[in-house]
């Protein structure tokens, strides 16, 4: 896959991630201190970044097959009462989350050998902050970049911090 | 000579930044046209049914050598089918959108089996004129099939960096590709 990827939207991400660092309470996190760092961090989200990205054909259309049962799924789950909509919900999530890693996993390096092994990145707790709202049209906009015949120009804050994360993993040292 | 030679790092120094902005835009915009083509494509082969089931608004600018090759499809299939026991073969007396698509379609599946030679060329001139023919007279195929591809143009002072941004922000691009 050929992509670009527009700054971040900033504004939007760091609600989300001020919400949930309120949820967390008693947990600390950490936070950007010097202007150096901060600076950099600004330099960073403004940055356009081109990319490429191999997958496996076979694991790429698995991928879109689940993403697009996915929202089946949900949709199905909608006509049903609220509480069992609510229940269905809470394992959605999950396979949300495990089919974004999915999609983390073609942007990892190969890991050939034990010596590689430490390595290994886990590309869901780099963007549990970033994660879209669970929500049939967001994973409507995840089948549409997962879809091979055509490309895709999606506006969308959430699958671009996400992705622009998982640059980082192929692209920054 | 020391100012002259500053300035012309300067100067160097604001083309080569120019260059890489326009050479950024650039494939931002050709990965965009290459989206737009692709998305039309997959509109004809997957939606075709239904732009066929809009009528042609006008028949005179259908290429003569697709009407007359339609016609006499109809005639080899009456050769073909009139001695079947009770088939009546109906005269073809009009060419509907979805004959012209489905023989667009045919054409452009032909075209795919030699990309040289004088046959190749001319099936590919005979897809443009029925692209711009059914761009005029079928309003659906306008609709879906039409991807909007601008053409590029480079901005040529440095001052415009700041006002033509690349892409938008939370923007994301992207296109699989088979090697």
């Amino acid at each position: 896959m050929f992509y670009v990827l527009g700054p971040l939207d900033v504004e939007l991400l760091e609600a989300k991630k001020e919400e949930a660092v309120e949820e967390k309470q008693g947990m600390s996190a950490r936070t950007i201190e010097t202007p150096e760092e901060k600076a950099a961090l600004a330099k960073e989200q403004a940055t356009v970044h081109f990319g490429r990205v191999e997958a496996d054909p076979v694991a790429l259309s698995k991928l879109h097959q689940d993403v697009r049962d996915l929202a089946d799924k949900m949709a199905a789950s909608e006509k049903l009462t609220e509480e069992q909509n609510e229940r269905d919900r809470r394992g959605y999530q999950k396979d949300l989350e495990n089919l974004i890693d999915r999609l983390g996993g073609f942007f990892k390096p190969p890991i050939l050998s034990e010596e590689f092994a430490d390595q290994d990145v886990n590309c869901l707790s780099l963007v549990k902050d970033c994660l879209p709202p669970l929500s049939i049209e967001n994973i409507m906009k995840f089948a549409d970049i997962l879809k091979k015949e055509a490309g895709c120009t999606k506006k969308d804050p959430y699958f671009n911090a996400v992705l622009r994360k998982f640059h980082r993993i192929r692209y920054a040292k | 000579m020391a100012e002259e030679q500053d300035k012309w790092e300067e100067e160097k120094e604001s083309r080569e930044l120019l260059d890489i902005h326009n050479h950024r835009r650039a494939s931002v915009h050709y990965l965009q046209a290459a989206i737009a083509v692709s998305d039309s494509q997959v509109q004809m082969n997957d939606k075709q049914h239904e732009i066929g089931q809009t009528n042609l608004t006008s028949m005179d600018k259908l290429p003569r050598e697709v009407a007359s090759e339609l016609f006499q499809a109809s005639q080899v299939s009456k050769v073909v089918t009139q001695k079947l026991a009770g088939f009546e073969f109906k005269e073809k007396t009009a060419i509907t959108a979805s004959e012209v698509l489905a023989y667009l379609k045919s054409i452009v599946h032909e075209n795919s089996f030699f990309t040289f030679g004088q046959e190749s060329e001319r099936l590919s001139k005979l897809i443009t004129k029925l692209h711009k023919y059914l761009k005029v007279a079928l309003p659906s195929y306008q609709a879906k099939c039409v991807g909007e591809v601008g053409d590029y143009t480079d901005i040529t002072t440095k001052e415009d960096i700041a006002k033509n941004e690349i892409i938008q922000t939370a923007t994301t691009v992207s296109s699989w590709t088979d090697f």
